[in-house]
């Protein structure tokens, strides 16, 4: 075998690496789960688990495409669904309340990229910064209470029962990864964002308006951190100061997971965040059926992670562009 | 490229050494009531049957029971705390005898972590949540009852669900016909002990009173009817609460200085409303070893024995984990082996157990309890369990079950040991 065919065959495995990594992870815990894993019930489970890291990793593949390390993720989402949850205690409006977790999110988006586009310091340690000071103001407009719940509304909104919620789940998730695909891969946007993920210099030397295109991405994201507290005030009907506190986490994990270098640039890809949020549920899902300790758990996800992106490594690493 | 694949062999390698011998919870180590003898022969331990109504005789229970077996999730907040610990020792412990296996969660952070559990439960087939804790409230509740399990625990909402036979109850520390809840009378009990002990001066560490945690708003408020009905009696102990109390939790610059000035001044008395071992460290540090008796709201286990041994632990307000929260395991086995009945009440509502906090002193009795746990032994041991079972004690009510646990009080339990 010449070293030719070694480089492409490298590069194919490096690409299948993620899908493997999901398809291999299905079939083990579905053997060791005795079926359980697949039944139709966990399924529906399985879609209400997998929507609120899939939504925001998907939308945060524009935001880590373009080469921004955003730390402050699972404060956007409390924040949004407290100040969305308090909206819809205080009025009964459970669509009032989507209206405002989106323009919250929205405006955080805004604040974001608007940051990341014009203030020259290390963009994580903002986001870092800006994760704890949401979190404490989400303490203090919670004031006495720790928690709210939706139950305790001026008008009763209504509960969706489980089918209902995982059609709706199955509903936002498709819509937002199709228009996340088109935007991604079919406009200049996506462009853009994977040129400068790659060289952010060699992008604005190319012309790319870099500010422009920084702050449309953080709005992307933002519609995804949007839908995913909105989907959470859904399913949970209460929301409190650690609501999406482990978001943060799972979204880098997904995303490496879903075979997308966290430094972003040309290898960026939404299938990324679906099939990282789909294998990292579908393992957590599948751990916790088989009823194994908390530290067994925590040793098979670590040692899945390190395969996966040894395995994705073998694509990417000393592609990268010269930065 | 050989190295990338060596490193992925390497990891394969170290996932399956790890994981040799993993498996479902019950094939760990466990204890057993009777020490070395397991299941099969197990024989009555005739203690603290009374209050079950007709006593049954010695069962044998090889683990057989029930037919088919029970699994039960259990939630947690934190799966390293001592006291989750024991219980899940305790709760490991009867699978020996019985049928049954516990599907433990991870650390519980959030209204979604614990609806996803109890998702899962559902799919891995559980008939029952052992709610140790619960975050998502009501929904928790009705999610697990629309999923088609049982739910135990969480007595804020029982009230809510009193007529749903998918609701079992829960224990509580409330007294019929009185107002304070468990939390309240916890710190009522640090109050009034280091009171009672002669402590002159004491400051409170609140916790979450502060940022509005209700469980610690209700502990301090305890706490100083606690001092204030000591003072009554005749105590010496001063408290104010403007100038005596440390908010936060530690691990902050914030308490950390908060103990150091605390330390400075006169104080002879510490309570606590969370983990004493925090105090440790900064009395040691300060050279006040022995000189600040400190009550906290803890467990009899390895945490505390030398501070109790050494006195700078005087008083614990201990909840004993197989009374408080083993009475979960009589209603749910009650409950999955169709005596939903045995769970209700004689106005057909969910059976709320009373149970007792054992306030401890001193170090005899904290000891005897370290030991007789130590030896493998429990309070309501798995034999001990069958009297509240309706399929070994067929006569046996829930007003039985709920006698039987709550004539655990301290006097009664040590008495059992002696």
């Amino acid at each position: 075998m010449d070293k030719k065919t070694k480089k492409i065959d490298a590069k194919l495995i490096g690409n299948l690496a993620p899908y493997i990594g999901l398809v291999l992870v299905i079939i083990i815990f579905s053997i060791t789960t005795k079926g359980a894993l697949l039944s139709v019930t966990n399924l529906q489970s399985l879609s209400s688990q997998v929507i609120v890291t899939a939504l925001v990793t998907i939308g945060a593949v524009f935001v880590f495409g373009a080469g921004y390390f955003d730390m402050s993720l699972g404060g956007c989402i409390c924040f949004a669904a407290v100040v969305g949850g308090q909206a819809a205690i205080a009025t009964g409006n459970i669509f009032l309340a989507a209206v405002v977790i989106l323009l919250v999110a929205l405006v955080f988006g805004l604040i974001k990229g608007i940051f990341a586009a014009t203030v020259n310091v290390p963009f994580f340690i903002f986001t870092i910064v800006l994760g704890s000071v949401i979190s404490a103001v989400v303490l203090v407009m919670l004031g006495s209470e720790s928690t709210i719940y939706l139950k305790d509304a001026v008008k009763e909104i209504p509960s969706l029962s489980f089918s209902q919620m995982s059609a709706v789940n199955i509903i936002f998730l498709a819509v937002f990864f199709i228009i996340c695909v088109i935007l991604f891969n079919y406009t200049s946007l996506g462009v853009r964002i994977k040129n400068m993920g790659g060289n952010i210099i060699s992008a604005k030397q190319s012309g790319i308006d870099t500010r422009k295109t920084t702050i449309s991405a953080f709005l992307v994201s933002a519609v995804g951190v949007a839908i995913a507290a909105f989907v959470i005030l859904l399913r949970t009907r209460t929301v409190g100061g650690t609501t999406a506190s482990t978001v943060g986490n799972d979204v880098m994990v997904a995303l490496v997971l879903g075979g997308m270098p966290l430094s972003g640039g040309p290898k960026s890809k939404i299938s990324a965040g679906l099939l990282g949020a789909a294998t990292i549920t579908v393992l957590n899902s599948g751990l916790t059926i088989m009823g194994l300790s908390t530290g067994q758990i925590q040793i098979c996800r670590g040692v899945v992670f390190i395969v996966v992106v040894l395995v994705s490594s073998l694509s990417y690493r000393g592609k990268l562009l010269p930065r | 490229m050989k190295k990338k694949i060596a490193a992925i062999l390497m990891c394969g390698v170290m996932a399956a050494s790890l994981l040799t011998g993993c498996g479902s919870s019950d094939s760990g180590s466990q204890n057993t009531s009777a020490g070395e003898t397991k299941a099969a022969d197990t024989q009555a331990e005739g203690q603290g049957t009374e209050g079950t109504g007709e006593e049954v005789s010695a069962v044998t229970l090889d683990g057989s029971w029930p037919a088919q077996k029970v699994t039960i999730g259990v939630e947690a907040f934190d799966t390293t705390d001592e006291q989750f610990l024991a219980l899940q020792e305790y709760l490991d412990y009867l699978t020996e005898y019985y049928n049954i296996e516990f599907m433990y969660s991870e650390s519980i952070a959030n209204a979604e972590g614990e609806m996803d559990f109890i998702d899962s439960c559902a799919s891995a087939g559980c008939k029952a949540i052992l709610a140790y804790y619960n975050v998502a409230g009501a929904e928790a509740i009705q999610r697990t009852i629309d999923q088609g399990m049982y739910y135990w625990g969480t007595e804020q909402y029982a009230a809510d669900f009193e007529d749903n036979e998918m609701y079992l109850g829960c224990y509580t520390f409330t007294e019929e016909g009185k107002a304070e809840n468990g939390d309240y009378l916890g710190g009522y009990e640090l109050g009034y002990s280091l009171g009672k002990q002669g402590v002159q001066h004491v400051f409170y560490c609140n916790g979450g009173a502060s940022f509005g945690i209700q469980m610690f708003i209700d502990r301090q408020a305890g706490f100083e009817a606690g001092v204030a009905a000591a003072q009554a009696e005749g105590a010496e102990i001063q408290y104010d609460a403007s100038k005596d109390v440390i908010e936060g939790w530690p691990g902050t610059d914030d308490f950390t200085a908060a103990v150091g000035a605390k330390l400075a001044e006169d104080y002879d008395g510490a309570a606590v409303s969370f983990n004493a071992a925090t105090l440790f460290q900064p009395i040691a540090d300060a050279g006040k070893n022995g000189q600040i008796k400190i009550a906290a709201i803890g467990g009899v286990n390895d945490t505390y024995y030398d501070a109790v041994q050494n006195g700078e632990i005087s008083t614990i307000v201990y909840d004993c984990e197989e009374v408080v929260f083993g009475n979960a395991v009589a209603q749910i086995l009650n409950a999955v082996t169709g005596h939903v009945d045995k769970t209700r009440t004689a106005d057909n509502k969910c059976g709320k157990i009373l149970t007792y906090r054992w306030t401890i002193t001193d170090t005899d009795t904290f000891n005897q309890i370290y030991d007789y746990h130590d030896g493998g032994n429990y309070f309501v041991s798995a034999q001990d369990l069958t009297n509240c079972l309706a399929e070994f004690n067929p006569d046996v009510t829930f007003e039985d079950v709920a006698a039987y646990y709550t004539a655990f009080d301290l006097d009664t339990a040590i008495a059992g040991i002696q």
